[in-house]
């Protein structure tokens, strides 16, 4: 009798810890985890986009520089959009095309437009600011997505300069990763989902290398960013994010 | 230092030469990707009686791009011309070859060189540009009705230079035969682009100015822009020439224009969107009543461009574009419309609407030369590319 009290008192010690634990981190602490993780200080990452609809498959193939969350310049290899570019700068973001040696600038709703007919917009694929300087967290609790437990997160804007008004994000409880997003409008209507299906570890970090949006109000439409290749940490001058580098 | 400038093609044998000393690796066999592309159209196009005119084009594109050095670019690219063989072919197309590409470009650290047939791009606007008008390129050529406006692409030799991330001087020297006059053995020019700060502001500041040889004389053409966002992305433009003979009687004032327009996406729900391009131009010294006599080789003094587009799925577009003559009341209405249902093929239908005037004259420059022009025109075409 005296074994059982014990055992039953060390697994009830053992679940409040857990649940000391899980009260402990606030659902700010795991966006930043989040973010420190996913975020490098520069990267390179070469990959493809398969863009997919009820007509077949459309495949485009890319290769991307990065300085923190603010910077960032793709130019799309192949195909009808050989040589294209987007350079995001803090500020504003700049389309190349090549053929016409033309840029043009996108700012406001335009930037709401998808990339190449595919399921992300301008504004998913450049990503943009810490998630926390847009949008208030809460903790909604735990699932499991894939197998993995998660932190459910609840991402409210704090003002209108955001692509979604609310986001409901899963992060991975133990490698403080992406496994599921999904965005929607403000009217309450889920607009995109996406889901990260697998990742890449990289000096010591891990992110994610398939991600596949669905824009739910397309029909049979999805979109898989793929990375083949990423280099964390490589020397980027600091004039490369420029429209010098642009129009090249 | 003259003769050269008068003759543009050393110097763009000059500026080829230094680029491949400077990059002595530098074979375009060795490091280049081959790239080839052929597309087929046909197309029907149905008058006011609905009597078709078929025609078939065939177009195919052998390329070689450089790739071997981050700082060296080289594209060579053929394009040829020939008709396709369709039932009932009434308007048959003439064979044709013609370089579509041809150019080096090399960079060392903020100066970059460009030879041969590359893309240019002077200021804004892609119907009413100032900086068109100053390198002569002619909105005649422009086909409304096709899928994209063409781009431009130029013999030239250039010289830019980067003071900044987001900033640069740039000398240009023409070759006559890029120029659309018979008269001009050579044009020399400068432009520069001024974006405040690290490419945050919202305005872009751009001047340019060509000089045009025509032998004994010559003239200056110049242009002054400005390019930005308020809500709407927006530019403005002013532009004029003037002869340089002896005694300077250019009239800059009656050369004058003025361009301007803006580009909006408008949502709707939250997906979709609408884009929406207006552009307009003015001619102060232009013809600001209305003509029944013909214009000659003047012009309305006000002429508006409007395109309007909405992808109505990810494989298809809907566009509406439309050129506006206020002064006579006259347009030509274009709506189309493109679905891409898989890559490389497309079917593209349009029609073009006449409103107004069924004068030549009408809109003052896209209908100069022809005789009988139907009030609606239909046009239902295929294109597939491999």
């Amino acid at each position: 009798m005296r074994k059982a009290i014990i055992c039953i008192s060390l697994v009830l010690v053992f679940l409040l810890c857990i649940s000391f634990n899980a009260a402990a981190v606030s659902p700010e602490e795991i966006i930043q985890k989040m973010e420190q993780n996913e975020v490098h200080d520069t990267a390179k990452v070469e990959g493809s986009m398969y863009i997919e609809n009820r007509f077949g498959t459309k495949t485009t193939h890319f290769i991307s520089w990065a300085r923190g969350e603010d910077e960032s310049l793709i130019e799309f290899l192949g195909g009808d959009e050989d040589g294209q570019k987007i350079l995001k700068t803090p500020d504003t973001l700049y389309l190349y095309f090549p053929d016409a040696d033309e840029i043009i600038r996108l700012q406001g709703a335009a930037l709401r437009n998808a990339v190449m007919g595919s399921d992300f917009s301008y504004e998913d694929m450049t990503g943009g600011k810490g998630l926390l300087d847009d949008y208030s967290a809460e903790l909604l609790g735990k699932e499991e997505i894939d197998g993995h437990s998660c932190w459910k997160i609840e991402l409210t804007a704090k003002g209108r300069n955001v692509p979604y008004p609310k986001e409901i994000v899963w992060i991975d409880e133990d490698e403080y990763v992406t496994r599921k997003a999904e965005m929607y409008s403000r009217s309450d209507k889920l607009l995109k989902v996406m889901d990260v299906k697998d990742y890449i570890t990289k000096d010591g970090k891990k992110f994610p290398g398939k991600m596949i949006m669905r824009d739910v109000l397309k029909k049979s439409s999805s979109t898989t960013f793929s990375i083949d290749d990423i280099e964390l940490g490589v020397d980027i001058s600091n004039d490369f994010f420029s429209l010098q580098e642009l129009t090249w | 230092m003259l003769y050269y400038v008068k003759h543009p093609r050393y110097v763009q044998l000059i500026l080829i030469a230094v680029i491949c000393f400077l990059f002595p690796s530098f074979s375009l066999t060795a490091d280049a990707e081959l790239t080839a592309d052929s597309s087929f159209f046909s197309n029907a196009v149905f008058d006011n009686d609905f009597n078709p005119e078929i025609s078939g084009l065939g177009s195919i594109h052998l390329g070689a791009a450089y790739s071997g050095n981050r700082n060296l670019k080289g594209e060579l690219e053929v394009q040829g011309l020939f008709p396709v063989p369709v039932p009932s072919d009434t308007h048959p197309y003439i064979p044709s070859l013609s370089v579509s590409k041809a150019y080096l470009k090399a960079r060392f650290d903020d100066i970059r060189l460009t030879a041969g047939k590359a893309p240019i791009s002077w200021s804004d606007g892609l119907v009413f540009n100032a900086g068109d008008r100053v390198l002569n390129t002619s909105i005649a050529d422009t086909d409304l009705a096709a899928s994209e406006i063409s781009d431009t692409y130029l013999f030239q030799n250039t010289v830019s230079w980067y003071f900044s991330g987001f900033s640069f001087l740039e000398g240009i020297l023409l070759p006559g035969s890029s120029l659309n006059t018979d008269s001009a053995e050579f044009a020399a020019g400068a432009r520069g682009q001024f974006i405040p700060g690290s490419g945050g502001s919202s305005v872009k500041l751009e001047s340019g100015a060509l000089f045009q040889n025509t032998g004994e004389n010559g003239s200056l053409r110049a242009y002054a822009s400005v390019q930005g966002n308020l809500e709407v992305d927006y530019f403005l433009g002013i532009y004029s020439s003037a002869d340089l003979d002896e005694n300077f009687t250019g009239d800059v004032y009656a050369n004058m224009g003025i361009t301007a327009g803006f580009y909006t996406s408008i949502p709707i729900g939250f997906r979709d969107m609408i884009s929406i391009r207006a552009e307009g131009e003015i001619l102060p010294d232009g013809i600001w009543e209305k003509r029944d006599d013909g214009l000659d080789d003047s012009f309305y003094g006000l002429q508006l461009y409007t395109d309007i587009s909405y992808p109505a799925d990810s494989s298809m577009d809907l566009m509406l574009r439309s050129m506006i003559s206020p002064i006579d009341l006259s347009a030509q209405l274009i709506p189309g419309i493109i679905w891409k249902p898989m890559e490389g093929f497309s079917l593209i239908g349009t029609a073009s609407i006449v409103l107004g005037s069924l004068e030549p004259e009408v809109y003052g420059f896209s209908q100069a030369g022809v005789d009988e022009m139907p009030r609606m025109t239909f046009s239902l075409g295929t294109e597939l590319k491999y």
